[in-house]
């Protein structure tokens, strides 16, 4: 037993030393720097106290950046959700060549995402870009997407979809194959259609699944940054200024480490409640999973 | 048969067809049109309707955009730097495992709890602290600095202790009345038995570690340690107006990835139940 | 080999008791087998003797020296599991050279080490296959090899028969007979199967709760069981256990109770000890139970139930105002179900146990 001892401890030290530098000692050290005012390039550094707390109340750019956050939240998950649900109920079906369409629409989300934001910077092309062709093919005069202030925000959404569904289409097909056979056969045996069965029998036993993918997908939208970087830049007009890209734009564009550490740890706050969320919704799971 | 409990049955199989390849469709011509603006000359990418198939087929645009940044050394760069993440993350990420699903020590669940938790902080928060220790240390710039932030993860200690967790005790058993040492025990018999595990914690690793933009970003400040992503934006700065270069290089950086994924996509497309199902 | 002694073992999780004050010697080149039913502690037992579980007192000594904290490796036992525990990613030559590799034998020794025991239990020609391609009789004899390879001093087998079935069980207790004999190693074989511990054990140690039972001969624990428990255990079908109310006369006993009646049972025979208790039970295994005709000595009359034909015998389900009996009896007998048939034991192979403290007082073969 004493040879346990020793190998578990050995084993884990690595894991946990890399630990303690990189994730428990960061978010202690943002919470002290939070309390400063502290340049980037050198210079001194100023106790503040709360005071990058109380400017943060204030800062009505970084509020913009919460509620552009939030709205591109509201506006990505559910809908990705839904189509990914819908995507991975016809794609269970033993077809032909589901296997390459599953392959299919999983590329995108391996694919750079710097690469993947350039071709559609130019899909929006206000005159030559494939949307607003496609729109014209329909009737319809497609706006401005990048250079409008209205729609900036929803390209960038339409382009977040598009890039992670994937991942949601084969979680998703992963939870409808834990699904017993027998259960639609009792569904049906007892009267039910189709779409009485998709209601009643999977979307109730999906619901982990849902949660899972509803919580990272929040998540994950609230920790966008490489499209707003390499599209818009956070504008025009500040309506695609998100979060990170605010944080960043803080600590290294205009150097305020001190007030950037203060946004970081408000970020923290909204993943954080985010995820315990989770935690509480999955209790049975996590229970099983931690012991 | 399951299926045809599904959506399906209500839709029919011939909808479905459409609707799903439909799907695969808008997923893939993003690619498509990346491919073929790639190879076209600026003046012919302003030009109404857009063209699908271009009639000349510009390749010298690659080697144009060859010449034009150092990409070559991006690739070496981000090579280096991935199998870096990624061995990291598998070796050390299956030590912490094994040690937490399979050896007894004192603290042992405590500190399992505090890497769980330590998920719940966005890399976001934490690259500030991270980014002055890296100046202080002075691995801004060097390859000590773009990996060893990422070396290893909770995430994929994590996933592997549950892996562990499945394995037989009586394995270890036999090999202990056998005569072999813990560490022994992890080398022969349980790192072994870890091989699906980690193929599929290997290939996303490896792809996350390519594609990251946010932390090169911050760790690079010269051509010669740029990563491609970050490589590819610098360029799309200095090229702003030629889109089909821009195009280029887009495909030429993603041209690996592809391959690999081409190559390893079981293992995402079915693995991924070992990682993203209980989250 | 070696003798391998158990002193006071104790192993408690928390409040439970799974292994309760044992002491046990098994001889040199003993065939021992612990037996009990489940939950009895003889996996736990078996485990602590292995050094895979820390026991809670107790000492384990291996030829008069002391193992009890010896890790498993150091002890020089092998236990061949119930499940096998073969490793899947290695061949059968690999599992079975385990052992050898990582004590750096060389390559040579090794590979006629290999050969020797592989030839011994006839899987030459699976040396090179994977577990999971092999049968269950192959995998427990692969199991058995990895076991000898080592040439242990002590041989630990925890169920291993009991994934497999009926035929191939009958068959392979023969083979491990078989090796005994070729290599007597000190065994100790756990098992719940009161006939396989019978039929191969050379001694017994009956198990219940953590608590060590009896332990003897396979005919010593069924003619004289020490205990109700060992002795309901052990013989199948298991003994007609009796409530009576015990008095003494001179040479005779009378045995009264409101079901059967009054039986009188001399005490010559019985040869009771010491005090008398007045709430006993009488114990009469099935095949002591004999039908006779009505105005028999102890006979008493019962309702038969059904029978139940088994080819060489038949079993006879009786009952006698609420109380079940059972009895087997040759396969001429021509009973048939709803009549009623006199039974009486046989007296000089009754056993009385104090009701209250389970203990024999009186009977039993010599």
């Amino acid at each position: 037993m004493r040879g346990q001892r020793v190998c578990g401890f050995a084993l884990a030290s690595p894991a946990l030393a890399h630990l303690g530098v990189f994730a428990i000692w960061p978010l202690l050290f943002v919470i002290y720097m939070s309390l400063f005012r502290w340049p980037l390039l050198g210079g001194r550094q100023a106790f503040v106290g709360s005071g990058n707390f109380s400017l943060l109340l204030q800062d009505g750019a970084f509020f913009n950046a919460l509620k552009n956050s939030a709205l591109f939240t509201l506006g990505t998950v559910p809908v990705s959700l839904l189509l990914a649900l819908v995507l991975a109920s016809l794609l269970v079906q033993p077809i032909r060549g589901s296997g390459l369409l599953r392959t299919l629409y999983f590329l995108p989300v391996v694919t750079s995402t710097v690469a993947v934001a350039m071709v559609f910077s130019w899909v929006y092309h206000p005159e030559f870009g494939l949307l607003n062709y496609s729109l014209k093919l329909m009737g319809i005069d497609g706006p401005n997407w990048l250079g409008d202030p209205r729609f900036a925000l929803v390209a960038l959404m339409l382009m977040s979809i598009w890039k992670g569904l994937g991942y949601q289409v084969v979680i998703y097909l992963a939870g409808l194959s834990a699904i017993p056979a027998e259960l639609y056969e009792v569904a049906a045996l007892e009267g039910a259609n189709a779409w009485q069965r998709f209601w009643q029998v999977t979307v109730p036993l999906l619901k982990p699944t849902t949660v899972f993918l509803g919580v990272t997908g929040v998540i994950g939208s609230f920790q966008v940054f490489t499209a707003v970087y390499t599209m818009t830049a956070g504008g025009p007009l500040r309506s695609t200024d998100v979060v990170v890209y605010h944080i960043f734009q803080s600590a290294f564009e205009r150097f305020h480490l001190g007030y950037a550490s203060a946004q970081a740890l408000v970020l923290f706050a909204i993943i954080l409640a985010a995820t315990l969320l989770q935690v509480r919704l999955l209790r049975k799971e996590v229970a099983q999973l931690a012991g | 048969m399951r299926a045809s409990f599904h959506l399906g049955r209500f839709l029919g199989t011939s909808a479905s067809y459409i609707v799903l390849v439909g799907g695969a469709i808008l997923m893939i011509l993003p690619f498509w049109w990346m491919l073929v603006t790639s190879v076209k000359l600026p003046e012919e990418v302003f030009v109404f309707p857009p063209q699908f198939w271009p009639q000349v087929w510009h390749w010298e645009n690659y080697l144009e955009v060859l010449q034009a940044a150092p990409f070559g050394r991006f690739f070496i760069n981000t090579l280096i730097v991935a199998v870096v993440i990624t061995a990291g993350n598998l070796f050390l990420g299956a030590m912490a495992g094994y040690a937490f699903a399979r050896l007894s020590f004192p603290g042992r669940d405590l500190i399992f709890w505090l890497f769980l938790a330590s998920m719940m902080i966005p890399g976001q928060v934490t690259m500030i602290p991270v980014f002055v220790l890296m100046t202080k240390l002075g691995w801004v710039d060097t390859y000590f600095g773009l990996t060893v932030p990422g070396l290893v993860g909770a995430y994929g200690i994590f996933l592997l202790r549950q892996y562990f967790l499945n394995l037989p005790a009586d394995l270890e058993n036999a090999a202990r009345l056998e005569g072999a040492s813990e560490w022994q025990i992890f080398r022969h018999i349980g790192l072994p038995l870890a091989t699906p595990a980690l193929m599929v914690l290997g290939v996303f690793t490896f792809m996350g570690a390519w594609t990251d933009f946010l932390w090169p970003l911050l760790m690079t400040n010269s051509m010669h340690m740029r990563t491609l992503e970050v490589g590819l934006s610098v360029f799309k700065t200095q090229y702003t107006v030629n889109w089909p270069l821009q195009m280029t290089a887009s495909m030429l950086i993603q041209l690996p990835i592809i391959i690999l994924f081409v190559f390893t996509q079981r293992y995402f497309t079915r693995g991924i139940v070992l990682t993203g199902m209980k989250g | 080999m070696a003798t391998i002694q158990l002193k006071g073992l104790c192993k408690h999780f928390g409040a439970v008791r799974a292994v309760d004050d044992i002491s046990l010697e098994v001889a040199d080149g003993e065939f021992m087998a612990l037996v009990g039913p489940s939950g009895c502690g003889k996996t736990t037992l078996l485990r602590l003797i292995a050094g895979l579980t820390e026991l809670t007192s107790g000492e384990i000594l291996m030829d008069s020296r002391p193992i009890t904290h010896l890790p498993p490796g150091q002890r020089n036992l092998a236990m061949v599991f119930q499940n096998y525990a073969l490793f899947p990613h290695m061949t059968v030559e690999r599992n079975l050279s385990f052992g050898l590799r990582l004590k750096r034998v060389a390559a040579r020794e090794r590979q006629r080490r290999v050969k020797e025991i592989a030839a011994l239990l006839r899987i030459e020609g699976l040396l090179s296959r994977f577990p999971r391609e092999l049968s269950g009789g192959q995998r427990q004899r692969v199991a058995l090899g990895r076991a000898l390879m080592r040439q242990p001093r002590g041989f630990l087998l925890d169920e291993p028969l009991s994934n497999l079935d009926p035929a191939l069980r009958v068959e392979m207790r023969a083979e491990i007979m078989r090796l005994h004999e070729r290599y007597p190693v000190t065994t100790i074989y756990v098992t719940h199967d009161q006939v396989e511990a019978m039929t191969m054990g050379q001694r017994l140690a009956v198990l219940n709760e953590g608590r060590l039972m009896q332990v003897g001969k396979p005919l010593e624990l069924y003619e004289r069981p020490d205990n109700i428990f060992t002795a309901s255990f052990i013989g199948s079908p298991s003994m007609n256990l009796l409530d009576f109310e015990l008095s003494r006369t001179g040479d005779e006993l009378t045995l009264r109770s409101e079901s059967v009646g009054e039986l009188r049972l001399p005490a010559t025979v019985l040869d009771p000890q010491g005090q008398l208790p007045v709430r006993v039970v009488l114990g009469v295994r099935p095949e002591h139970l004999h039908p006779v005709a009505a105005d028999s000595p102890n006979a008493f009359a019962c309702e038969l139930v059904l029978v139940e034909q088994l080819g060489r015998e038949q079993f006879l389900h009786l009952q006698r105002q609420g109380v079940s009996l059972r009895c087997v009896v040759s396969n001429d007998s021509r009973v048939t179900a709803g009549q009623v048939v006199w039974v009486a034991p046989d007296p000089h192979r009754c056993h009385l146990f104090d009701a209250a403290s389970g203990i024999r007082i009186a009977g039993g073969a010599r």
